[in-house]
């Protein structure tokens, strides 16, 4: 039942984080005199649709993923003689469903639920790393970047390091926190 | 109650949560004021609603003057915060005036540009507006980084120029001569944005270091 409705099921807020974080490397790195380009460049390859925060340079991301999601977006399918559905609002029709739409509903629901965890556990990581960096005194940028970076890192690297969700941002805090204590 | 309007209370839920821990993290990293922070959750709350009220009527692609509208809704998030995080971290320093000015007028242009052009077909209505509102934008850009700040020399810019024109000139011939589809044309834009991107990237970056003295050297 909602799963049909894909398409409209869009959250907003989430540009917020991305303003946050490019303001904390930038402070970082202006607080440091450190150079700052390489680790911008690894958040622009994340792909972040938000990450043009770098004046005339745009968002990177892979032209791989870039390629396949166009492909398939369905505004361009009649271009190309396919008329997938055309009832306004809907984006799949229950009709074609193998499985009962209650599974699915259900696998989209649980979805929705993870992705608020993943999102609360990554950006409440990248705060906190950054303000006890900003107390002790100790650089934040290659942090706040790599967490960014391996959350939806460019195609193939993604397939090769599967640290997607919140499993990498729970790596990068154990790593923050050996180091911080002096374990590397 | 139907799935639609359940659906939308809870996508609605998710965007509030979205907005109010980004937020909070703002303030408590001194990002904004308190006084700020409404705004920034009124207008991440009006930029959702706009986006959902117009997937709504417009589910497949929308008419111009409403395409129009929404990209002007968005319009604070991509370059007002770039601007603003540039010049409250001190990398660049800018006159506001001026530069409010200039961005309205360049973004007006670039809008009505794409409303006169609101007739063409599908391929063309996604790639155009996209050169053409970059086009707009680099008035403001060469404001910010040639005349305000000087992180490109003359020199440096007119090459960064020359290159975004190629960048043009192969967008169009991939359009109207080879006749290639959309995805084809995003990917190769993509990768031609490479090249621009890291040497504004190490422009920008050395002209902060260089006025925080860790260059000494004047030269680009």
């Amino acid at each position: 039942m909602y799963v049909e409705y894909e398409g409209l099921w869009v959250a907003g807020g989430t540009w917020i984080f991305t303003f946050a974080y490019m303001y904390w490397v930038w402070e970082d790195s202006q607080r440091h005199k450190k150079r700052v380009w390489i680790w911008l460049l690894l958040l622009l390859l994340a792909g972040d649709p938000f990450s043009t925060l770098v004046g005339e340079a745009r968002t990177l991301g892979d032209p791989f993923s870039t390629f396949v999601s166009n492909f398939y977006r369905y505004e361009y399918l009649p271009s190309r003689g396919i008329y997938p559905y055309l009832v306004p609002l809907f984006k799949y029709d229950a009709s074609h469903f193998v499985e009962p739409i209650w599974v699915l509903d259900t696998i989209f629901f649980w979805n929705l639920a993870l992705s608020l965890v993943d999102g609360t556990v990554t950006y409440a990581v990248m705060f906190w790393i950054y303000r006890d960096c900003r107390k002790v005194g100790e650089r934040a940028t290659p942090w706040i970047c790599v967490m960014r970076f391996i959350q939806n890192p460019p195609f193939p690297i993604g397939y090769l390091i599967p640290l997607g969700g919140y499993t990498g941002q729970i790596f990068v805090l154990v790593a923050y926190i050996l180091r911080k204590f002096g374990y590397i | 109650m139907g799935p639609v309007e359940t659906g939308l209370m809870i996508y609605a839920a998710v965007t509030l949560y979205w907005s109010l821990l980004g937020t909070y993290m703002l303030v408590k990293t001194d990002v904004i004021s308190v006084k700020a922070a409404p705004i920034i959750i009124g207008y991440s709350l009006f930029a959702w609603l706009t986006s959902r009220i117009m997937y709504i009527n417009f589910p497949e692609i929308p008419p111009h003057p409403i395409l129009i509208l929404s990209r002007v809704v968005d319009s604070p998030q991509g370059i007002l915060t770039t601007i603003y995080v540039y010049v409250r971290t001190k990398v660049i320093k800018i006159k506001w005036m001026p530069y409010i000015i200039g961005y309205s007028f360049f973004l007006a242009v670039s809008r009505i540009t794409m409303y006169l052009l609101r007739d063409l077909p599908v391929p063309e209505i996604l790639v155009l507006p996209t050169l053409l509102a970059g086009w707009a934008g680099y008035p403001v850009w060469f404001y910010v980084y040639t005349k305000a700040n000087r992180v490109f020399t003359p020199k440096a810019a007119y090459a960064l120029a020359s290159y975004q024109v190629i960048v043009w000139a192969v967008s169009i011939i991939m359009l109207y001569q080879l006749g290639l589809p959309y995805s084809i044309i995003s990917s190769v834009q993509m990768l031609m944005e490479y090249p621009s991107t890291i040497v504004t990237l190490i422009l920008v970056d050395r002209y902060r270091l260089r006025n925080l003295g860790v260059y000494a050297s004047d030269e680009l």
